[in-house]
């Protein structure tokens, strides 16, 4: 199943290269009054993962695009995210012969960027409804501490991440709005602690925040 | 829009990427970690010596710990291997022993040395932080106490002059408090606890019978 989301991926992330390329072309004058930064405060909940389930608020979006055109506006985008979860003491069977008894403080922090894109559903109006979605890298460090000991391992995945939103703009002459949005996350990052092994991972959450 | 925005809010986000874990958590109790020689049989073993004092590595010198604490730490070890059926043999019979139990104990003082900067938002507000404008060094005490089991029937001679080898080998560590007799206690939980999840020490004279 890993496989084939990877596969479709690709396929989305060179069609998203494809589409970028024939906009830019199209649109050669920049506008200011067309560029947006949006940042958001982000409650994220890790899905299946088996190391850290419990959702968070500990985590910001913020992304800088531009209108391409009255529907579509395309640009970059980085968050970050920290869930935790302490889990009691217990014995671990580490191999064969060795075990080791403690409590484990765990947690793990997501840092993804790359391209965002969204498609406006209603331009133009005070309510803005839309459908997006967001691919790039995401860097992905998971730490668990017990005792006075801890280990850590971080490493590189490819992310995705589509959503649906609100851009509610409710002053006439003024560029700052609102921002509402809910999201799903995949990311290929493989981590392993202890025994908790991460082979791709899966968040859900939403987002508040300004857009200006 | 004005740089100075762009680089407040930028001042935000580096500030506020991870955060830091809540450590108050975690307990106060010694993580216990065991491992053992598959290929031995700890039926095969009867008698045991256990020294009358703990091997203190604090110092640059040997020293021993014997006084009343070290005591009933030494006792509640050999009451856990008195309860797995093995025999206690004196000093003046220690060279008949089958196994030798040796507990060490590291106390240790870590310091570090810092000049982060700490901003006030990680306590609730929402405003720029504060810094110490000088480098400043926190530190916090450990303690580790081992366990370790040698065989001493391999080989001849004195136990001196013998490789003897581990067959047995347990690690204990955490935080180290300003009382001696909670720093005792943990040391003496632990070391149930390393009994408690090594079921294989255990030799035939035990009331429960051999594994």
């Amino acid at each position: 199943m890993m496989k084939t989301i990877r596969s479709i991926a690709k396929k989305v992330l060179l069609f998203c290269v494809i589409f970028t390329v024939v906009s830019i072309k199209s649109y050669a004058q920049w506008n200011p009054s067309k560029a947006h930064c949006v940042i958001d405060w982000q409650m994220n909940a890790p899905v299946a993962t088996g190391f850290v389930e419990k959702i968070s608020g500990w985590g910001m979006n913020f992304e800088g695009t531009y209108d391409i055109t009255s529907h579509w506006a395309l640009g970059a985008f980085v968050n970050f995210h920290s869930n935790r979860k302490y889990i009691d003491r217990q014995t671990i069977a580490l191999s064969s012969t060795e075990s080791l008894t403690t409590d484990q403080q765990r947690s793990a922090f997501q840092l993804p960027f790359g391209v965002t894109t969204s498609y406006n559903l209603r331009p133009g109006r005070v309510f803005r409804p839309y459908v997006g979605a967001k691919m790039g890298a995401m860097f992905a460090r998971n730490t668990t501490y017990f005792g006075i000991n801890g280990r850590y391992d971080e490493g590189w995945g490819f992310y995705i991440s589509p959503e649906i939103g609100l851009k509610i703009h409710p002053f006439r002459h003024c560029r700052l709005g609102f921002h509402v949005a809910g999201f799903y996350n995949y990311a290929t990052n493989h981590t392993r602690i202890l025994l908790s092994e991460v082979d791709g991972q899966s968040n859900l959450g939403f987002r508040l925040g300004v857009i200006f | 829009m004005k740089k100075q925005y762009v680089w407040f809010l930028m001042g935000i986000f580096l500030v506020s990427c991870e955060k830091d874990l809540n450590m108050d958590n975690l307990s106060p109790d010694l993580t216990v970690y065991t491992d053992y020689d598959s290929n031995v049989d700890f039926n095969n073993y009867k008698t045991y010596y256990l020294p009358d004092s703990i091997l203190d590595v604090s110092g640059n010198a040997v020293a021993y710990w014997d006084d009343e604490f070290a005591l009933s730490v030494i006792d509640e070890v050999a009451s856990n291997m008195d309860g797995r059926g093995f025999i206690r043999l004196p000093k003046e019979q220690k060279e008949e022993a089958d196994v030798g139990v040796q507990l060490t104990y590291v106390p240790q003082s870590l310091q570090i040395l810092s000049e982060d900067w700490w901003p006030v938002v990680f306590w609730g507000g929402w405003w720029t932080g504060w810094f110490y404008p000088y480098p400043r060094v926190t530190s916090f005490d450990t303690q580790t106490f081992l366990i370790e089991m040698v065989d001493l029937t391999v080989g001849e001679g004195k136990h001196e002059e013998r490789n003897l080898p581990v067959i047995w080998y347990v690690v204990t560590s955490g935080y180290r408090y300003g009382s001696l007799r909670v720093n005792v206690q943990l040391m003496k939980d632990a070391a149930n606890q390393a009994f408690a999840q090594s079921a294989y020490i255990r030799t035939i004279n035990s009331e429960e019978g051999g594994l």
